[in-house]
């Protein structure tokens, strides 16, 4: 009886001890907490899913308060491993109540002595504008060359949800790739699948295709995409690429263009056009953005390569072509920034909705900027051409492959900074009155220490504002249809 | 004689031979499935593995993590195996009411031995025989509660003892036959090489690819798994050419190919020569295509540490750490994260980092970097001067020579051969002295080359640098 009764003791002793309220008397102090993953001062869309963390700090006791600035909180954790996991209904309720103003999240530390310290208050601004819902990824090893598990994914900002969208289980583990969709609209997208079904899917029109959009007349096939923004074009470039390893230093791959030529796919009739300007040996183009208006496309561009060539010298400069949607002639390439001259290189161009901004990344040379440490994001007015590298968003390691949503009010990008080898999605807000970004912040998950136990890297992260839906149509379509050739007849747009 | 004590001589027979058979005939197995499959206790890894490849895989991996201590795995395996017997005997009983004279509970116990036939497979329909029956087996003796053993206290006739004595002699030996039938006796020489190297045991590799050689076979991964062995007990020039080196400079390091095959083995040979870089590139591959077991993440994690990346370097390690047996590597792997643990590894850091790529198809270039990076890596430099003969680049070779070296056979062999070109500069300017008792001893070669005495030549010369460049090498094998 004895035993027993010293049980229970011991029991509600403990459970009294995890129940124990707000520490009293908690001296302030004037510095920030650290958190992980760390989204102090970011600002949050109004619809974002709630930012699970730990706190970064020595403490017996981890008390936790958020709620809106001026007001009491809503939401208390008390816990002694410092996790803090937001419960996801009070959240929206609490960014819906504070959307044009703030919330804080307020720690305060039990230290090993019994004193509390209350640590400076993390405000957050909370936006009143959403982000697009969904963001779509493919996730992979951050591998070299080979691969076996791989899938294109899509993630509900708005909770934790995610859903494959082709995964290459379903597809004898073929390579599957560059998705792409038309202004952010899941309806009409594209994605690449290599192998021996290989081909690429369009969904357009409620229906999704296997075609093989290479250009008659190139060697090399449909690689790089960006749809136009009337879903009737798909402009390509076609690349002929080589994987290279570094024997030293900091980096490990480099990806290289050893031929690169753009092309348009024109959806509706099948037809691959492309024209003398845009193609040949003399230039190397990849990367195609439309404009928002569908009259120009931006590419990047690089003197041919030639045997012998050192890839660390090859350089694009950022370049622009007119293009008439219903003649589908092209006007004269233009280079808009020269950055070879610098000797800098232009990757991922991406033009604002509103048309006026245009983000692209920097490195020192090559493309493939995802295993460049040095590669940044830089935004250029398109207004009046005024140029800068995004200090507020950029970090010490590589900064890469962007995405605008669909009101020009966020971005999100693929980032190292976090350990420098697994690329992570971070979401920036955006004024395009003024082309300022606010501080960038991990795309949230359900577990605080999800990024540290992930092993797969974040793959063109792409803001679609719908669910794409009827996926496991992708998967019936690569297995059990041919594609179909691009039109034999295609040929060359005429210059304006 | 009861019928309990056969049921106990049947059991033990049981667990012995199991235990035998898997301990000495499926030793390789069980290494190369724990080399294979990394169980983690952890929620990400649960659902990862559900989906990618089924429940089945998560029990065998469960099961197989124990094989980490091949005694513990082989007898965890080789009790469920036993209990599997003594539990279908038990259900014949309760249904019947009648011994288990054909000793079946013993078929069924060989049947699934031999689900562990093949290398890649894991114990998982053992694990899951073993529960499913044992549920069954619970369920039978609640439901036929009233059926009492006295009977298998009552005393048995003679051909009650003999026969299922007898039968459970006749099962497992014909278990033996037929496994012994499609046994592969090359695979598991090759897979105890590896563990051979990969546990350090120098001696014991070269034994074993010895063996195996010296059958006539040509093997790249043996061959390649030797002169590791060799080198790292720096006698890997004296020995080069003890075996036909028919596969050239890929015996030293694998030229890149994307054959996922050797991912698993690509990255010795550049660790130990210092190239990182290169040894990470390797290794990521291999997790890439063998997943997140422990060989890939523990050297991941040292590479990372070498390189400077001691984030990446924690992640890899906290990932071994969620393992059940490998907590004190990874705890290793973060003390030299932390910089509380120097980091083993040599990495042949330049002077100044300058782009250099690597050249997958041909070794030399980044070994002779890495050596001027860190001459005194004594098996960076085996590895050069054998790439070097083995490519029969003798130009190259002379000036990494000294006088040391030419107390090596093959060595004098490949300097002599140098002084036969017009254009050789003389040996002086290298601080090498001219041999003639080598000299000598190439008129008999070459006599026999001349001739075309090709078998003579061969077992004579066949483990000279000699045989090996006018006869094996091909230029076309870097």
């Amino acid at each position: 009886m004895r035993h027993i009764l010293a049980i229970i003791v011991t029991v509600t002793l403990f459970i009294l001890a995890s129940c124990a309220g707000k520490p009293s008397n908690a001296q302030l102090s004037e510095n920030n907490p650290s958190i992980r993953p760390d989204f102090s001062g970011a600002t949050l869309p109004v619809n974002i899913s709630a930012p699970t963390f730990m706190i970064d700090e020595e403490a017996k006791r981890f008390y936790t308060e958020i709620g809106k600035t001026g007001s009491e909180p809503v939401m208390t954790f008390n816990s002694s491993s410092g996790s803090v996991t937001p419960d996801l209904k009070k959240w929206h309720s609490l960014l819906e109540e504070a959307k044009g103003s703030e919330i804080y999240i307020r720690i305060t530390l039990v230290k090993e002595d019994g004193k509390a310290v209350r640590m400076k208050d993390i405000i957050c601004p909370v936006s009143d504008q959403p982000i697009d819902s969904f963001l779509v990824y493919r996730l992979l090893y951050p591998g070299y060359v080979l691969w076996r598990e791989m899938g294109i994914y899509q993630r509900n900002l708005t909770n934790y949800e995610q859903e494959a969208v082709l995964e290459n289980l379903n597809i004898d583990q073929q390579c599957v790739n560059c998705h792409s969709f038309a202004q952010g609209a899941p309806e009409t997208m594209m994605i690449h699948v290599r192998g021996n079904k290989g081909g690429t899917l369009i969904r357009r029109n409620g229906k999704t295709e296997k075609v093989d959009p290479r250009c008659p007349g190139l060697e090399n096939g449909a690689t790089y995409p960006s749809w136009h923004p009337s879903g009737k074009y798909i402009a390509f470039s076609a690349n002929n690429i080589k994987q290279v390893f570094h024997s030293k230093g900091k980096k490990t791959i480099e990806v290289s263009d050893l031929a690169a030529d753009m092309t348009i796919y024109d959806v509706e009739k099948g037809e691959t056009l492309t024209t003398p300007s845009l193609s040949g040996e003399e230039w190397m183009e990849t990367f195609p953005n439309w404009s928002p208006d569908g009259k120009t496309l931006y590419f990047c561009r690089a003197e041919g390569y030639n045997q012998g060539m050192d890839l660390d010298s090859i350089r694009y400069d950022l370049c622009k072509v007119s293009f008439d949607p219903q003649s589908r002639s092209f006007g004269e390439p233009e280079v808009v920034m020269a950055a070879s001259k610098d000797n800098k290189s232009v990757s991922f161009p991406r033009v604002s909705p509103d048309g006026r901004w245009l983000l692209f990344t920097l490195s020192d040379y090559g493309n493939f900027s995802i295993w460049h440490p040095e590669s940044d994001l830089w935004l250029l007015d398109l207004r009046d051409g005024d140029l800068r590298t995004v200090d507020e968003v950029n970090s010490n390691d590589v900064d890469s492959y962007h995405s605008w949503s669909s009101n020009g009010r966020w971005i999100v990008f693929s980032s190292k900074r976090m350990d420098g080898l697994w690329a992570r999605p971070f979401i920036a807000s955006f004024d395009p009155s003024t082309g300022v970004f606010g501080k960038p912040f991990a795309v949230p998950q359900n577990d605080p220490l999800y990024y540290d136990d992930f092993m797969k890297t974040y793959n063109i992260p792409e803001l679609v504002s719908r669910k794409v839906v009827n996926t496991g149509e992708f998967a019936d379509v690569v297995n059990n249809s041919a594609p179909s050739t691009a039109n034999q007849d295609s040929q060359y747009a005429k210059p304006e | 004689m009861r019928y309990n004590i056969i049921r106990l001589i049947t059991a033990v027979a049981l667990f012995v031979c199991v235990l035998i058979s898997l301990l000495t005939l499926q030793d390789h197995a069980l290494f190369y499935q724990e080399q294979h499959s990394l169980f983690l206790f952890s929620r990400e890894y649960y659902h990862h593995i559900i989906h990618w490849e089924g429940p089945l895989a998560y029990i065998g991996a469960f099961m197989v993590q124990f094989y980490y201590y091949p005694w513990l795995g082989a007898s965890i395996v080789a009790a469920m195996l036993t209990c599997i017997y003594l539990m279908i005997e038990s259900i014949i009983f309760r249904l019947t009411g009648k011994r288990d004279l054909f000793q079946l509970g013993v078929i069924a116990a060989v049947a699934l031995y031999f689900t562990l036939d093949d290398i890649e497979d894991s114990p998982a329909w053992v694990a899951i025989s073993f529960v499913g029956l044992g549920l069954i087996w619970i369920a039978i003796r609640i439901i036929f509660r009233k059926r009492n053993g006295k009977i298998l206290q009552q005393s048995l006739k003679t051909w009650q003892i003999i026969m299922p004595l007898a039968l459970c002699a006749i099962y497992i030996f014909v278990g033996f036959k037929l496994e012994m039938k499609d046994y592969n006796r090359e695979e598991r020489a090759m897979i105890r090489a590896e563990r051979a190297v990969k546990k350090g045991n120098w001696d014991e590799a070269i034994e074993i690819t010895s063996q195996y050689l010296s059958t006539g076979r040509v093997n790249r991964l043996m061959l390649y798994l030797r002169n590791i062995a060799l080198a790292e007990k720096g006698e890997l020039i004296d020995h080069l050419f003890d075996f036909p080196q028919k596969v050239g400079a890929n015996s030293l390091a694998f030229p890149w190919r994307r054959n996922s095959r050797e991912t698993e083995h690509g990255h010795w040979a550049h660790e130990i020569t210092g190239d990182i870089n290169a040894a990470h590139q390797w290794a990521f591959e291999g997790m890439t295509v063998w997943g997140e077991t422990a060989q890939y993440l523990r050297n991941l994690g040292r590479y990372n540490v070498a390189l400077g990346r001691p984030e990446v370097a924690k992640k890899f390690a906290d990932k071994l750490g969620q393992s059940l047996f490998y907590k004190k590597e990874a705890e290793k792997i973060r003390r030299e994260a932390r910089g509380d643990e120097p980091n083993e590894l040599r990495y042949a850091v330049p002077d100044s980092v300058t782009i250099n790529w690597v050249n997958i198809y041909d070794f030399r270039p980044n070994l002779f970097q890495n050596y001027k990076a860190d001459p005194d890596n004594k098996i960076t430099r085996q590895y050069l001067i054998a790439a070097m003969l083995m490519s029969n680049s003798l130009n190259e070779l002379m000036p990494i020579l000294n006088s040391e070296d030419m107390k090596s056979r093959n060595i004098r062999e490949a300097v002599f051969l140098y002084t036969l070109d017009p254009k050789a500069k003389p040996l002086s300017d290298f601080g090498l002295e001219w041999d003639e008792a080598t000299a000598q001893e190439f008129s008999g070669f070459y006599s026999l080359l001349k001739r075309g005495m090709y078998n003579e030549l061969e077992g004579k010369y066949g483990n000279t640098f000699w045989y090996y460049k006018h006869i094996l090498y091909k230029p076309e094998i870097k």
